[in-house]
């Protein structure tokens, strides 16, 4: 089966599980980006972040002879990373994820922007780097809820499936995450 | 404190999306790429593995064959266990005199008859050896001898393992006994039973008849070791080839008849002998109950 570049990624999946290698060189490239920034900010830890990474694609690839289109490929994609980054924290003991820490720690102040950098791209550079340290100051919960939203492009709904819990608890702890990133640029605006 | 949201949909926020796309740049290593991709056209390469749905469509019928494949293993253990025990029960044909030389059965145990060719290879227990005075063949040949239940069962195990070493041993004992032949006098002559036991069916009776018949007992004995003179057994009445000869290509029914002319008659060891040729020949055909 040729490789379609626009296909969609359900095609793709599809197209790989039937044997088309080229098909996983396209679904790969289009979201490992994405995945790999939300194993970053979850475990902040780059050398353990590629050991997860991989080991999600190989869960994927292990997982491709059953796969079937019951939902969104990027639903289906990150759920198997969030499986893989709770496995993680699991056999770790790792006290990052806390079901039911909803509002998290208050967000350290703001940094205030540098006013000696005239440069638009340096201001942005800034803001980025701004959003990013606010970001690392989340709770895990809704951390991770924002990052699914901007790097899978997920909805509630699909950050609920991909990270099994309830679409209430979903969208209480984004609305939670996307308050507390706004009130930390409020100095941007 | 970070103010109550609220309760309504967060949406997405334009501004802070921006501004994480402008710092999320990170990417995977380019070796880790590599290993990923190289994966997966691996498991392409290794073709399509659809064991998990094969296993599901075919568990029914899988469950299914196992267990008509169990039905009819078992019907046909059962089958021959009985077709056994109408050999085996058949009456004595002559009631020996108090006196009399038979074979002891409580010295030489029989084996079960579902005893597996390789034991039945395998050296017996050290027995006394047999008189060394020559035994008249035919009386012995009537007599019912204990010991050769199961005989015709271990032969055709014996048969189908039908191992080249056993044929090695077989063609020995027949030189070993060709040459005892010259200076010895008739003996126990079933003392290499256990080895000709073991040969492949395919290997000439005639020829194992003459090695045993002839055999000086002493001289096969050291061939054999002390397990085979133990087990010593009476020489057949009849070549077991000619006992069938006649009845090539006849049905079932024949060899039924002749089976019951040979127990009329008392014939034992024959009758055993055609019992087990027709089992091998007839697997599916039951002997019958008025047998037993």
């Amino acid at each position: 089966m040729p490789t379609d570049a626009d296909a969609s990624d359900e095609t793709l999946m599809l197209g790989y599980r039937d044997g088309d290698a080229g098909a996983f060189d396209v679904l790969y490239a289009r979201h490992k980006g994405g995945v790999y920034r939300y194993l970053l900010r979850q475990c902040r830890d780059a050398a353990l972040t590629d050991e997860l990474f991989q080991d999600v694609w190989m869960n994927l690839i292990r997982a491709r002879d059953t796969y079937t289109v019951q939902a969104k490929f990027t639903t289906y994609l990150y759920r198997i990373a969030h499986n893989r980054l709770m496995d993680h924290f699991r056999r770790h003991d790792s006290t990052a994820v806390s079901l039911d820490d909803d509002t998290g720690p208050d967000i350290a102040e703001p940094a205030a922007p540098r006013s000696d950098e005239p440069e638009a791209s340096a201001d942005a550079r800034q803001q980025a780097a701004q959003l990013l340290h606010l970001l690392d100051a989340l709770p895990a919960e809704q951390r991770e809820a924002f990052v699914l939203q901007q790097e899978g492009g997920l909805s509630i709904e699909e950050i609920a499936t991909a990270t099994g819990v309830a679409r209430e608890t979903t969208k209480s702890r984004l609305r939670y995450a996307l308050a507390k990133l706004r009130l930390g640029m409020q100095a941007w605006q | 404190m970070i103010p109550d949201p609220g309760a309504g949909d967060p949406g997405r926020d334009a501004r802070l999306a921006a501004a994480y796309r402008a710092g999320a740049r990170q990417q995977p290593p380019e070796r880790v790429d590599d290993a990923i991709r190289a994966a997966a056209r691996r498991a392409v390469a290794a073709g399509p593995r659809r064991s998990a749905d094969r296993l599901r469509r075919w568990s029914i019928p899988l469950s299914l064959a196992a267990v008509v494949v169990l039905s009819v293993t078992l019907v046909t253990m059962m089958r021959e266990e009985g077709a056994d025990r109408w050999v085996n029960d058949a009456p004595s044909p002559r009631v020996q005199p108090p006196g009399a030389v038979v074979d002891a059965p409580a010295q030489i145990p029989a084996p079960a008859p579902a005893q597996s060719a390789a034991q039945s290879m395998a050296p017996a227990p050290a027995t006394p050896a047999a008189p060394a005075e020559p035994r008249p063949s035919a009386p012995r040949a009537e007599t019912p001898a204990p010991e050769l239940r199961g005989q015709e069962h271990r032969e055709q195990l014996a048969a189908d393992v039908g191992s080249r070493k056993a044929t090695a041993e077989a063609a020995a004992l027949a030189d070993a006994a060709a040459g005892a032949r010259q200076d010895s006098a008739p003996r126990d002559a079933a003392a290499s039973r256990p080895l000709l036991r073991s040969a492949p069916a395919s290997a000439p009776a005639t020829l194992a008849e003459t090695a045993t018949a002839g055999a000086d007992k002493p001289a096969v004995a050291e061939s054999l070791g002390p397990g085979a003179v133990s087990s010593a057994k009476a020489p057949p009445a009849k070549a077991p080839g000619t006992l069938w000869q006649d009845l090539e290509g006849e049905p079932v029914a024949k060899w039924l008849d002749r089976l019951r002319e040979l127990r009329k008659a008392g014939r034992t060891a024959d009758m055993e002998r055609l019992a087990a040729e027709f089992r091998r020949r007839f697997p599916d055909a039951a002997l019958p109950d008025d047998g037993r």
